[in-house]
């Protein structure tokens, strides 16, 4: 993982006219940065927003690498993302969908480097499809999935739902070497559901310039 | 050291592979065209075959009703190659990975692949059943090559397009009759031709530019279609 830093300047998002939360504004360039808030309060929003899956009603959100801004295009392969509403082919094996993933983002995929990031999850190479995994090892699937490009930069959206204590100490283990050498961005609605934080934002639904950053 | 990155058709090629390998376990897609081109083929030659029209007459209707089971076997299961990824919800995953230019490729060679299979069961069944003579196989096969790349590649483009829609399935039906309609016109007519034994170079000619103008608009238009 290259030195990376991520930027959101004047981050805002509305719906229909409804402000969903304005003024985000943070500056990371390593260790990890919580979203907390409540339901509907535009963290899980804010953090495709930051992957460039959805684009902000205001502001701009900016992703370096090794000196350089990244266009739009270069972002997939550095900005690592999970989240909810993250699934997969349930008809292939998580390393068959790992496999994919890696060859469409560009990426030669060897069977032993995907295994090994399986492990790293606690998940293993065996051949059960995905429609038959469980919502713990689905979630551990999504958490191999926002490394699968070594990233630049990580954006995880309640990185710890429905996982046990193995999950929650896998999660915490791959966040704690990414942060140490780029910026972790993980989003829930509690800071007990996320690993430990070197700063949190806070942001709440429908105020102005709702962006509060404690450190 | 940078890993080695893979080209263009690579990317693309990878995502026509998924696909292939999910519709090998599932079948739903060549199911459901195989199923409908059977029907359709079974009702027109049980309509059709006992009357004995004039032979000019007889190769026009051929041709027409070939595209029409082509067209609607065709309509069945292409569009489903990215409606199924937002059903599922794997669209979100392929977004982020892919940009639309490689996704849309990637489909559309796999519906291109598609059609083929359709084209190889249905042209001989549907000349067996109506007792279709064809008088140059080189032409019917030029004309199924370049009306199904185009088929192909419009279905994907629009099923990129409704894929995220209200009532996705007529969506995709209503604007495909205006955009094939200029595909179907000239093959039908190049069918025609080759039935009767002659390269028709007219109508392949429209159906190369029209080819050639939906790779470029496909490829120009497809952020904005799958990813936006």
């Amino acid at each position: 993982m290259a030195s990376a830093r991520i930027e959101a300047v004047d981050l805002s998002k509305s719906f229909a006219g409804v402000p969903l939360f304005t003024g985000v504004s943070f500056l990371l360039d390593r260790g990890v940065l919580a979203v907390t808030g409540p339901n509907g309060s535009g963290k899980t929003t804010l953090l495709k927003i930051l992957a460039g899956l959805v684009r902000p009603s205001g502001g701009k959100v900016r992703v370096e690498s090794e000196g350089r801004e990244l266009s739009r295009d270069e972002r997939r392969s550095r900005v690592g993302w999970s989240g909810p509403d993250l699934a997969f082919y349930p008809e292939l094996t998580a390393e068959q969908n790992l496999a994919f993933f890696r060859k469409a983002a560009g990426f030669v995929s060897e069977p032993d480097d995907l295994r090994a990031r399986l492990a790293a999850v606690g998940l293993d190479g065996s051949g059960i499809a995905v429609e038959h995994f469980s919502t713990g090892m689905r979630q551990r699937l999504r958490i191999a999935f926002s490394f699968l490009l070594d990233p630049a930069v990580v954006l995880l959206d309640e990185p710890m739902a429905g996982l046990d204590a193995d999950g929650r100490q896998a999660v915490h283990r791959a966040v704690a070497s990414a942060s140490g050498r780029g910026p972790v961005v993980a989003a829930a609605t509690d800071l007990e559901d996320l690993p430990p934080a070197d700063e949190v934002l806070e942001i709440g639904r429908r105020e102005t310039g709702n962006g509060r950053r404690k450190t | 050291m940078k890993p080695t990155r893979l080209g263009f058709w690579s990317r693309a090629w990878a995502v026509c592979a998924k696909d292939a390998a999910q519709e090998g376990k599932r079948r739903i897609a060549l199911g459901s065209i195989f199923f409908f081109a059977a029907t359709a083929l079974a009702l027109v030659s049980y309509a059709i075959g006992p009357f004995g029209l004039p032979a000019d007459a007889r190769a026009s209707l051929d041709a027409a009703l070939l595209w029409i089971i082509l067209f609607f076997s065709a309509a069945t299961g292409l569009p489903r190659a990215l409606v199924r990824e937002e059903e599922t919800g794997t669209g979100l995953a392929l977004r982020v990975v892919a940009p639309g230019a490689v996704v849309i490729a990637g489909k559309a060679a796999f519906n291109f692949l598609l059609f083929l299979a359709i084209a190889a069961l249905s042209v001989p069944a549907f000349a067996v059943l109506l007792e279709w003579r064809i008088e140059s196989s080189a032409a019917l096969v030029a004309v199924v090559l370049l009306g199904g790349l185009g088929l192909s590649i419009v279905s994907t483009f629009l099923s990129a397009l409704v894929a995220r829609a209200g009532q996705r399935n007529v969506l995709f039906l209503v604007v495909a009759f205006p955009l094939l309609a200029p595909l179907l016109l000239p093959a039908i007519a190049a069918t025609v031709a080759a039935s009767q034994g002659s390269f028709a170079a007219a109508p392949l000619r429209v159906l190369v530019a029209y080819d050639g103008a939906a790779i470029c608009a496909a490829y120009l238009l497809a952020g904005a279609a799958w990813e936006d």
